[in-house]
């Protein structure tokens, strides 16, 4: 343990507010085969971290075990200082665009409003407050206009942000991201990141996974470099070293020159 | 030939009780499958809903030969084998198309079997296959109202949460829903559906019933609950057409039904692709 007294005193509120996520030996298996191997890994809260890793290296499974959507072979998973069941409501959850039918008859408020069902449990319906905060969260990603549209109208980096949207609409203090940036346009970046900085300035938190290096780079304080096991934790530019990188990466990464130099070969 | 122009044409097979009863169910089976099709479309769940239709009649042949109402055998059979479906799909090596392949054939050959052993149940079988809309009787039509109205109102209390799950699983599963859970759910309702229209349609056609009213909602709206109307609209329009035809053509109530849905899907289908032709040439011009 470290020694609290040769640090500052952090301030009351702050002193009380716990980890945004911890792992304690976490395993995640798919039948025989282990996803997730053994991880160990606290995440500071207020901040934007970045999940990196090759592809099959877990990254979504870890995110499926953080909001409690897949069985823990061993350890366990704290969020906001809980176990996930008792504060699923503050963890919103982004799955990758492609995981849904974008042809689905279903209409850009209708998606957004499904951020609000977890309140709302089994039976309820989504009130006029529910509509209202739907529609604050979809001028928030630029997308009023567009409300009644079907989504597949919807360009990529436009359906991305209805995802996003429906993730603030859920008022959650985690925002769990799966590949936001994934096939979109450049002005949706600069938007997910800009609504990403302000969740963290109210103080929430933000973990997205991404094969983007070099957005995360500039845009992330905190990473995380996970290839089954954790490879490194830290801030950015702790973890975004060469070194780091290629024993994340393997063979699917070149390291020209100096660590701003990357080639990721998907 | 009756004259269609005459208004005593349509108003005399009502004085019959065997036509209105037969009408209210098909009615009723018309408008559950219209909102049951609108999942079983926009979810690709059409192999399932051949496969329960098959499914369902090893239920259909015990209880007839145990002498108790061919529904509620269907209902059991069928929810017994949607259980089983979702059992053998969670193991990962087997798609569910592959359970569901295997369930309703042992389960078609079980029924099979039973009949064989049976001459008097093979009346059953011939109505089972095609259904016989003038053969309801009332305990059936009151067994039609139970199912039907439990599936619409089970689908109206939980509509959104039927709809989350066939959206977006991983975030129903976010939000703390049992996804498994609601999806035996959807795929019972889907077989209750299928079980009480087995009278009307028949087992082969039912399916139809449950896809071919329910794409041409697909076509005419963008949103699900107008996609339910329109298949329940034009499924209970198919209906009468088709109850009418066969009263006085005496023909298979079930193939009238399904041939005059699939002429408005057509109908449907060529109407929109030239309205979008036409849109397209204004535009190039």
């Amino acid at each position: 343990m470290v020694d609290r007294t040769i640090f500052p005193q952090p301030a009351a509120t702050e002193q009380s507010t716990p980890p945004a996520i911890e792992l304690l030996d976490t395993t995640v298996a798919y039948g025989a085969h282990v996803v997730l191997d053994h991880l160990t890994l606290t995440l500071p809260s207020a901040q934007i971290i970045g999940l990196i890793g090759p592809n099959g290296a877990g990254k979504t499974t870890l995110l499926k075990a953080i909001v409690g959507a897949n069985r823990l072979l061993s350890g366990t998973i704290r969020v906001l200082g809980q176990p996930v069941q008792s504060v699923r409501q503050r963890v919103a959850y982004v799955p990758q665009r492609r995981d849904v039918d974008w042809s689905f008859p279903l209409s850009v408020l209708d998606v957004v409003l499904m951020g609000r069902y977890g309140r709302l449990g089994l039976w309820r319906r989504p009130s006029k407050r529910d509509r209202e905060i739907a529609l604050h969260a979809l001028e928030q990603v630029r997308l009023s206009k567009r409300r009644d549209c079907q989504i597949g109208e919807l360009s990529g980096g436009q359906q991305q942000r209805v995802f996003l949207a429906r993730a603030l609409a859920q008022e959650a203090d985690l925002l769990l991201l799966d590949e936001p940036f994934n096939g979109i346009d450049t002005t949706t970046q600069t938007v997910i990141f800009d609504l990403l900085c302000q969740q963290r300035s109210q103080g929430h938190t933000v973990l997205l996974s991404t094969h983007d290096l070099h957005s995360v780079e500039q845009n992330c304080d905190q990473l995380v470099a996970l290839n089954r096991r954790i490879v490194a934790s830290g801030p950015v530019d702790e973890v975004f070293t060469a070194p780091v990188l290629r024993s994340t990466f393997g063979s699917q990464l070149a390291v020209v020159g100096d660590s701003h130099t990357l080639i990721v070969n998907k | 030939m009756p004259n269609w122009f005459d208004l005593e044409t349509y108003l005399e097979p009502l004085r019959l009780g065997l036509v209105q009863r037969g009408l209210l169910a098909a009615l009723i089976v018309a408008i559950v499958c219209g909102v049951m099709g609108a999942f079983v479309v926009v979810r690709g769940l059409a192999f399932l809903g051949d496969a329960l239709g098959h499914a369902v009649f090893p239920g259909v042949v015990i209880a007839y030969l145990l002498n108790l109402n061919p529904l509620i055998g269907g209902v059991i059979a069928g929810i017994v084998t949607t259980v089983g479906i979702s059992l053998v799909a969670r193991q990962r090596q087997i798609r569910e198309s592959t359970a569901i392949g295997i369930f309703y054939t042992v389960a078609f050959a079980l029924g099979a079997l039973l009949l064989s052993r049976s001459r008097s149940a093979s009346r059953a079988l011939s109505e089972l296959l095609i259904g016989n809309v003038l053969a309801v009787r009332p305990q059936d039509l009151w067994l039609t109202m139970i199912i039907g109205g439990s599936v619409l109102l089970v689908v109206a209390l939980l509509y959104k949460e039927l709809v989350l799950i066939s959206f977006d699983p991983a975030l129903a599963a976010a939000h703390g829903r049992n996804v498994a859970l609601l999806d035996a759910l959807l795929f019972a309702l889907l077989a209750l559906t299928i079980v009480v229209a087995l009278q009307t349609v028949g087992n082969v056609m039912v399916v139809a019933l449950l896809v071919v009213p329910a794409a041409t909602g697909r076509l005419l709206t963008r949103s699900l609950p107008p996609l339910m109307a329109w298949a329940a609209l034009i499924g209970s329009l198919s209906t009468i057409v088709g109850v009418y035809v066969s009263y006085y053509a005496n023909i298979a109530s079930g193939g009238a039904i399904v041939l005059c849905a699939c002429t408005i899907f057509f109908g449907v289908l060529v109407a929109k692709e030239a309205r979008q032709r036409w849109i397209a040439r204004s535009f190039a011009q």
